[in-house]
């Protein structure tokens, strides 16, 4: 334990080199490996996309077989959720947090090194299964028997590859709320704690208690594949549902898992930028604490078309229908806090305010796939996909792309360029419009979800959706490009690096020391 | 460094981890027991 031991042994000194990164217990360092490592899965699984979306640019086959354009959907959700949105929030805690609290260091930091050096392995035995006989998994992210039974020989590699992401997750949520619940500076009580890390540590309980369940489902599938069991083989006395509802358990809060570290990232950009205290602290606190509450308890939202009791749909609708609430809250103090603030726009603030407003709209279909007899008309078409893309891509990739642009000046000592970084915010916020606005049209209309052709009616949409997404995807070499040139050089960054920046981490100088806080700091 | 010195925040933070294994076996073993049973 770092924070025990940085009294008796000198820890600015470590290896260099290749060493330095795969044997590092250090926070900032595990912190860049998860960033970057969520910036090349990135674009890995925006290869994927471009493929699905370069195969529905016209009506018919053009360029792959069906079997790979259904491998294609399927890993791009897997990529996309497990190896870059939740690997770049850790990679953001493990950064912020430490600095944020006042600590040294994370409180298990060799097991941080683990839980950061499982993902490369899981991910590569992922993506291995692409060239194996019968293909890679192509039943879709959500993996329902007896569909995902079919599979090739891909299958108990998928299932061992999502194994080790859980397990990736489960240590670095115990880490996190390690840190938080013992590691913080005196004075910092919890009420004081920047809301990034409220909401992670409410984020880190949501992965303890939800990840295993998804280990559970699929270890189900295992056996129900290898050793005869029938959990979800009707034949056998078992149930295909009863995989989705556990499998929703699991996935509802993970929609949460997503979505709660922007809600503190913006929280944190948005009073820097606005010269204001965020208003309303602590019903931001409270919330969150109930939108994750709520998360557990909506699950068969998703599956209102299997066939439930009435009494089941009527619930599910109002509960979900109720999260609009504690959101509701934090969208009306975001724009109070902006409210008379002395505001700017710099390039995390146009995000963050990108965030607000896209995030919206994605919150608001999601409210109306949340009635249930509307939702028997827009499952499992384009629909669904235009939502959750809304709440995905502007939603929780904005919000990382804020973060990144505001803690970069921290994390390197130097200015990005703010041309190049307001560029990439106006390309992003209108390609990201031109390619998932017209889904909701062609879900309207009644295109399905996860089909390589469809008919006629539906082209100029999905021409325009396959522009948008071409567009966005080269948008975002703008953001390597600034990102690689203000780690080697740029205007050198003052310690409070942006006027109106309150908080531990801004008292540091910039960039910060190996070990953050070796002396605890006091917090008034 | 939180009250009570070195060891006993030592003590906390593994006493804090050996709750949360708990709970995630918990979930774990919990989910398919209760499959197998139902």
């Amino acid at each position: 334990m770092s924070a025990v031991l940085m009294d008796e042994v000198p820890h600015e000194e470590h290896p260099t080199g290749i060493k330095r990164w795969i044997f590092t217990t250090n926070h900032k360092d595990i912190g860049t490996l998860y960033l970057l490592f969520a910036l090349m899965m990135f674009f890995v699984g925006g290869v994927m996309a471009l493929i699905i979306r370069a195969e529905l640019f016209q009506p018919g086959l053009q360029f792959v077989e069906p079997q790979f354009f259904n491998s294609m959907t399927t890993l791009h959700a897997l990529v996309m959720i497990f190896g870059v949105v939740m690997p770049a929030f850790t990679g953001l805690a493990n950064w912020m947090i430490p600095m944020m609290v006042g600590a040294p260091d994370m409180a298990l930091p060799r097991m941080n090194n683990w839980s950061f050096w499982i993902l490369p392995f899981a991910f590569t035995m992922l993506l291995s299964t692409l060239f194996m006989p019968g293909g890679g998994p192509a039943g879709g992210w959500t993996l329902y028997p007896p569909l995902v039974l079919q599979t090739g020989d891909a299958f108990p590699f998928v299932i061992f590859a999502i194994h080790m992401m859980g397990i990736s997750s489960i240590m670095g949520a115990i880490n996190v709320i390690a840190t938080i619940l013992n590691m913080r500076a005196p004075g910092m009580t919890m009420m004081k704690m920047p809301l990034f890390v409220w909401t992670w540590l409410i984020t880190a309980y949501l992965l303890i208690a939800t990840m295993p369940v998804l280990a559970g489902a699929v270890t189900m599938l295992l056996t129900d594949k290898f050793f005869g069991t029938s959990f979800f083989n009707a034949a056998g006395g078992g149930d295909p549902v009863m995989f989705q509802h556990i499998f929703w358990f699991f996935g509802h809060p993970e929609v949460y898992i997503l979505i709660l570290p922007a809600f503190g990232v913006v929280s944190s950009i948005i009073p820097t930028f606005a010269r204001k205290p965020l208003f309303g602290y602590s019903s931001m606190v409270y919330a969150t604490a109930s939108i994750a509450f709520l998360s557990f308890i909506v699950w068969a939202h998703h599956m209102f078309t299997v066939g439930m009791p009435l009494a089941g749909e009527m619930f599910f609708m109002l509960t979900t229908m109720l999260i609009a609430v504690p959101t509701g809250v934090k969208v009306f103090n975001w724009v109070a806090t902006m409210w008379r603030g002395s505001l700017t726009f710099e390039t995390p603030m146009l995000f963050a305010i990108g965030f607000v407003v896209l995030f919206t709209i994605g919150g608001f279909s999601g409210l109306m796939l949340a009635m249930t007899p509307i939702d028997f008309q827009y499952h499992d078409t384009y629909f669904v996909v235009a939502h959750f893309h809304y709440v995905l891509v502007p939603g929780a990739v904005f919000s990382i792309i804020a973060a990144v642009y505001y803690w970069l000046p921290k994390w390197t000592g130097h200015m990005y360029n703010e041309t190049v970084g307001k560029w990439h915010f106006w390309l992003s916020a209108i390609f990201v419009n031109v390619t998932f606005f017209p889904m909701h049209f062609l879900g309207l209309a009644g295109m399905p979800r996860r089909i390589p052709d469809y008919a006629l009616q539906f082209t100029d949409f999905n021409m325009l959706a396959t522009i948008g997404a071409f567009g966005f995807g080269f948008s975002q070499l703008l953001f390597v490009y600034v990102v690689w040139q203000c780690a080697r050089s740029g205007k050198k960054a003052s310690d409070q690096v942006w006027e109106g920046a309150h908080g531990l981490e801004w008292t540091l100088p910039s960039p910060p020391p190996y070990h953050s806080f070796t002396t605890a700091p006091e917090v008034k | 460094m939180t009250a009570g010195g070195p060891d006993k925040q030592r003590k906390r933070v593994y006493l804090t981890v050996a709750l949360l294994v708990l709970i995630a076996l918990g979930f774990y073993v919990g989910f398919i027991v209760f499959m197998s049973m139902s």
